[in-house]
């Protein structure tokens, strides 16, 4: 994973060197406030029925940043948060967490229609009750978009997730794996559609397919069936969360989402978004369906 | 700017006013009061009619946002955009009427921009794509703008007959009336216009799914 952090060098001379371009000026301040509540089946993606446990998640989110303008036409985001999230049913999942996130978006051109490109990288801590998933994750990205007329715009990202998970305790269900489950990396391609319904609602639709590592519950009876079939790449009990085991593996992900936002305000808004996710491979697939609502307030 | 006509104006006599000024009003279809609606005549008045060129016009950009978000100038007015916020503003249009474009800046601008054509100029801001503004540019100085309660007051019209017509940004066509200003009293249009949906950049957090 060290290998991945290299990325933040380069970020660091960003944030140092981009301020002394001679145009560059600290611009908006942004302080944001969200509360999310969101539903999901099946949080431990599972392709065993025994073992599906649906979830409900609180998330308190704050977050303050600043723009920089660095010229006429690129502007860098500089963002910090601080989120809680708080589970119903499996708290030891409950966690405080600060997180970092850059972004340096150049418009090509004058108006809402030209196109945009952004760079981004994300940093999150992830300190659940659990020595197994505690890490964090960090996320390197480009993306481009553009208004195309006065009711839709779209967005083509792709990001490098990369997640550094804990080994947990030694409690390995099979000694010739590694443990480190939740050590992920993935590529996620993502295409996002908007449209704007009112002059106060907004329909965003996206696709996302997600290639690489994930890691998916099993029942301790289905170990060998998943041994068999695919070949986890790390294998452990999860003996503090779900009671079960965790393996890790590669595959895609995909995700559908859609989501009305509720522009209530210049500064507060609401929103709901569904989604439906497949993930795995044709031997053992997994499907999830989750929903959440957010109420945020943008200063 | 032609018209099709569909608002229906209604003549009312008023002895309260003065013979050469024109009360107006401007509703929508659900009969509420629209502000910001210009009503200009679109008789064509000989120089010596029209009254002489003003001071520059000045529209703020106030909290993010264009302030007035509507306004009338002749052709010919200058317009000042001073920057009232403590963040730089990058202020452009390509309405046909005025092409420019005010590359990032605080306070005020080096120099005012005059609007010599007219027609319809769309003003943006290329850091803030929410924040819009109108100016209608007329060919000579007869015209208004509606305020809050969608009435305002054209003075100084000669008596003659005269063509007006009213234009908004949200209004679906344009509406326009004739009548024959009388030197005994004053008069009031009514124009009754049918509103449409004007969609632009979502300001506040919905901003984060589409704008730069």
């Amino acid at each position: 994973m060290h290998k991945d952090r290299a990325v933040w060098l380069p970020a660091l001379l960003l944030v140092v060197a981009l301020p002394q371009v001679q145009a560059a000026e600290w611009s908006e301040w942004l302080v944001n406030g969200r509360y999310q509540h969101f539903y999901t089946e099946n949080i431990g993606k599972t392709s065993f029925d025994e073992v599906v446990r649906s979830e409900n998640i609180h998330e308190l989110r704050f977050e303050l940043g600043r723009v920089l303008q660095v010229t006429d036409s690129a502007r860098l985001r500089i963002l910090a948060d601080l989120r809680h999230q708080s589970h119903r049913r499996f708290d030891q999942l409950d966690r405080t967490d600060p997180g970092l996130s850059l972004g340096l978006r150049n418009k090509s051109g004058l108006g809402p229609s030209a196109w945009w490109q952004e760079l981004l990288l994300s940093y999150q801590e992830i300190s659940p009750d659990d020595p197994l998933r505690e890490g964090h994750q960090q996320s390197f990205g480009l993306a481009v978009g553009r208004r195309f007329s006065e009711r839709f715009d779209g967005v083509l990202s792709w990001s490098r997730v990369s997640r550094d998970g804990g080994t947990g305790e030694p409690r390995a269900v099979d000694l010739t794996r590694p443990t480190d489950v939740f050590d992920q990396s993935a590529d996620v391609l993502r295409l996002q559609w908007n449209t704007v319904l009112s002059e106060n609602w907004l329909m965003a639709a996206s696709l996302s397919r997600q290639h690489g590592d994930f890691d998916s519950q099993c029942p301790n009876s289905g170990v060998t069936q998943v041994v068999a079939t695919v070949n986890p790449a790390a294998l452990s009990l999860d003996v503090n969360v779900f009671g079960s085991c965790i393996y890790r593996t590669d595959g895609n992900i995909d995700v559908l989402d859609l989501e009305w936002v509720w522009n209530i305000s210049h500064h507060i808004s609401a929103s709901l978004l569904l989604r439906h996710q497949d993930g795995g491979g044709p031997e053992l697939g997994y499907h999830n369906k989750a929903a959440q609502l957010e109420v945020s307030y943008q200063f | 700017m032609r018209r099709n006509l569909i608002a229906t104006a209604l003549l009312i006599m008023s002895s309260a006013l003065l013979a050469q000024d024109m009360r107006i009003k401007v509703i929508n279809q659900r009969g509420e009061p629209v502000a910001g609606a210009v009503v200009y005549v679109v008789t064509s008045l000989p120089a010596d009619k029209q009254p002489t060129t003003a001071e520059p016009v000045i529209i703020d950009q106030i909290n993010k946002e264009f302030v007035p978000h509507i306004s009338a100038i002749a052709a010919g007015t200058a317009v000042k955009f001073p920057n009232r916020d403590n963040i730089r503003h990058h202020v452009y249009s390509f309405s046909p009427a005025k092409s420019f474009e005010l590359p990032l800046y605080k306070d005020a601008p080096p120099a005012p921009v005059v609007f010599e054509k007219p027609g319809i100029v769309t003003l943006g801001c290329n850091i803030h794509d929410w924040m819009t503004s109108y100016i209608f540019v007329a060919p000579h100085r007869y015209f208004t703008v509606t305020g809050k309660d969608g009435s305002a007051t054209m003075r100084d019209l000669p008596a003659q007959a005269l063509e007006f017509e009213v234009w908004h940004p949200r209004q679906k066509e344009v509406a326009t009336v004739t009548r024959q200003l009388v030197a005994t009293g004053g008069m009031t249009l009514a124009f009754r216009i049918e509103e449409k949906t004007v969609l632009r950049p979502f300001r506040g957090q919905a901003n984060s799914k589409n704008s730069y």
